[in-house]
């Protein structure tokens, strides 16, 4: 095989084992690496266990595109079932892990059991140890990543978790490099319940590559053409923090608690105040658009920014200072939770407080309250630390009231309010990990594509509809950003942001692997993932799966927008009903929403329907 | 005067958030925003509103009309 190495290491904490296990170039071929590879060894072999048990599997996975000069290539696949959802859970992050991680020979590692006491693994190429961490264990992952570079040197890749994962905080992240957060669904909790503080990596070996020559071309050309773009320039200013100004105008940005989706101080944390503010900038290995915006925080120290963490933690809280939401975002970057379900967590929390659902919580628009309860969540410290510390669905399960529980499966919203958009909704409650964006951003071709001719008031730009067309392009979303990319292992701004040609990816995948794949194989093998991670939720809440898991909160069919030229508006429960219905029929699922036979056979995933058949009737 | 409100990297190519262009005769969206968009055709995206309802860049503008053009971006 050339691309992949077809090799997983494996370690077992349990009985401090170390082995590496080969696989098929079938399976490479059909499940291409990261996200593909992940659930396929999920599927396999994590069935019905506590997420937080050493029976759960963490699955660390690179695809053909790591450790190669592939644009923006630089990303890692961090996945487990997830203790915040019960699903299926995964996430990306930008790493030199990924690099030194094929560089060692590798296309993933595979951690499972417990240890007695908190370990870290290294692995420099074929020689892998498991070592204490007992002097690393409660230190932040910043910190931690600077301990480990004294003892192992600055070029390795690190993975780690901080009080987070190691308090078992259900959307602790996994942590790199000062800013690079991955696994939202509670991938570093896994990591933090079986002792494992952090992953240090070490390759120096050469990756296989199908036709190095036209590696190097193509790279070089995809690169140039990424200087290239004319919004190459204000995207090297704001990055994706652009985003707070085009979400205010559009009713999308998160304020409080998703009530609103707009907010008044927004000028304040906008992509223009963050240039004002910016020292340096950081970004991922191989990319030459680096996102990485870092601001000097209100406490004197580096945060380093982007529109999910601004968006969650600043409007959604009505805190609008960007100084004080960077406190707010080091704090989780150091501490290792998402700060996107951290800010929902919070939010929720500050709704309920107003709603004198709790007593003595934090209010919205109080900093100081805020800053406090991060502390609180990271360590689970308090009544009111543990109580968020569990995410939004739970808190709401525990106060009885769901009517302003902004999650999908468990896993809180990102930063797009949808009161007024059916299509982008529809991407968040099917997403594969619950309510996360980076699948389908529909939200732009929504607006964009809204009907011209109509009834529209003259000032209101838009107009809800729930075409069939909308469920299409979710799906074609999902097939690229939440398919291929995710297997890839690839980044998907530069096509996204910038214009990059997408009939670059899979010429670079061919001149990596050999193999070539036309879009229709893509396609497929996008379908195939989204089938198993559909097969895997199916199986592990057995009886208890419903099509109204696919149902985005209720706050968006319940209430209308507070502020704005759509005031008043929200979704129609029976039409999004009806749209989903559409979407289940594109994919060849029944009205559950759960694959069909012929599809699980066409997709090749025969082996998937006798263990789905333990559990449900299949159509 | 056509008013164009211009975000994001629009407003970046254009040196401005807004701006103000008479026009002799009525133009497409295409033909005003190319004057004043560095760049305009290499854009890979826009979106674009006449007048408050959304439109295209074959839209056919007159003279007192509004234009809000903006970029498609994600937020990561």
């Amino acid at each position: 095989m050339k691309g992949w190495w077809g090799r997983i290491l494996r370690v077992d904490l349990t009985n401090n084992k170390i082995w590496v296990q080969e696989y098929s170039p079938e399976i490479a071929q059909q499940f291409i690496g990261g996200r593909g590879l992940a659930v396929k060894i999920l599927w396999d072999e994590v069935k019905g266990v506590d997420p937080l048990g050493p029976e759960n599997k963490l699955v660390i996975a690179a695809g053909p595109f790591n450790g190669l000069p592939t644009p923006s290539g630089g990303k890692l696949v961090v996945a487990a079932k997830s203790p915040l959802t019960g699903g299926y859970g995964d996430g990306n992050l930008g790493t030199m892990a990924t690099v030194h991680l094929r560089k060692a020979g590798y296309d993933a590692i595979v951690v499972e059991g417990k240890a007695k006491k908190p370990v870290y693994l290294y692995v420099e190429d074929d020689n892998v140890s498991i070592l204490s961490a007992e002097g690393l264990w409660g230190l932040d992952t910043f910190e931690t990543e600077k301990e480990l570079k004294k003892i192992h040197g600055k070029n390795v890749g690190i993975l780690s978790i901080g009080p987070g994962g190691e308090n078992l905080v259900r959307y602790a992240v996994i942590m790199s490099q000062e800013g690079r957060a991955g696994g939202r669904p509670g991938i570093g909790a896994v990591m933090g319940s079986k002792k494992l503080k952090a992953i240090v990596i070490k390759g120096t070996k050469e990756i296989p590559v199908a036709d190095k020559e036209k590696l190097r071309e193509l790279s070089k050309q995809a690169y140039d053409e990424i200087l290239s773009k004319p919004t190459y320039d204000f995207w090297h200013r704001q990055g994706t923090m652009a985003a707070v100004e085009w979400t205010n105008e559009n009713s999308a940005l998160p304020t409080y608690n998703f009530a609103d989706g707009s907010f008044e101080f927004a000028r304040s944390i906008d992509g223009y105040t963050l240039e004002g503010m910016k020292v340096k900038q950081r970004g991922c290995p191989y990319c030459n658009m680096p996102c990485g915006n870092v601001v000097l925080d209100a406490e004197g120290q580096e945060s380093e920014l982007d529109y999910e963490n601004v968006a969650l933690l600043g409007s959604n809280l009505g805190i609008g200072q960007l100084n004080k939401v960077s406190v707010l975002n080091r704090l989780a970057d150091m501490y290792g939770l998402d700060t996107i379900s951290l800010g929902g967590s919070i939010a929720f929390v500050m709704e309920a407080t107003e709603k004198g659902l709790i007593k003595d919580g934090v209010e919205f628009g109080d900093f100081k309250g805020a800053r406090q309860l991060v502390e609180d969540i990271a360590f689970r410290r308090g009544e009111l630390g543990n109580f968020a510390a569990e995410g939004v669905m739970r808190m709401a399960q525990k106060l009885g009231d769901d009517s302003f529980a902004m999650h999908v499966k468990g896993l809180e919203v990102s930063g797009y309010n949808c009161f007024i958009y059916p299509a982008m909704a529809l991407a968040f409650a099917t997403s594969s990990i619950g309510a996360h964006h980076k699948e389908a951003w529909v939200i732009a071709w929504e607006i964009g594509t809204a009907p011209i001719e109509g009834e529209q008031a003259k000032k209101v730009e838009y107009k809800i509809t729930y075409t069939p067309e909308k469920a299409a392009k979710v799906i074609e979303l999902q097939r690229l950003r939440g398919g291929l990319f995710e297997m890839l292992t690839a980044c998907r701004l530069p096509w996204i942001e910038l214009g990059l040609d997408i009939n670059y990816y899979p010429k670079l995948l061919e001149a990596i692997t050999g193999v070539k794949y036309t879009w229709d194989d893509l396609y497929k093998a996008a379908d195939r993932v989204y089938a198993l991670i559909r097969a895997y939720w199916v199986r592990e809440f057995g009886g208890k799966w419903d099509r109204k898991m696919d149902y985005p909160p209720k706050r968006w069919f319940i209430e209308g927008l507070k502020s704005g030229p759509y005031k008043g508006q929200h979704l129609d429960v029976d039409k999004y009903d009806a749209l989903l219905s559409e979407y289940y029929k594109m994919r060849g699922w029944d009205e559950r929403g759960i694959p069909k036979k012929e599809t699980l056979k066409e997709l090749g995933l025969d082996f998937v329907i006798p263990e789905l058949e333990k559990v449900t009737t299949l159509e | 005067m056509v008013k164009i409100r211009l975000m994001g990297a629009m407003a970046h190519l254009a040196g401005a958030k807004e701006v103000n262009i008479k026009i002799e005769e009525p133009k497409t969206v295409d033909e005003i925003l190319r004057e004043v968009i560095k760049g305009y055709d290499k854009l890979h995206d826009k979106i674009i509103f006449v007048n408050g309802k959304v439109a295209r860049g074959d839209t056919i503008v007159h003279d007192s009309d509004e234009i809000k053009v903006m970029p498609v971006l994600s937020g990561g």
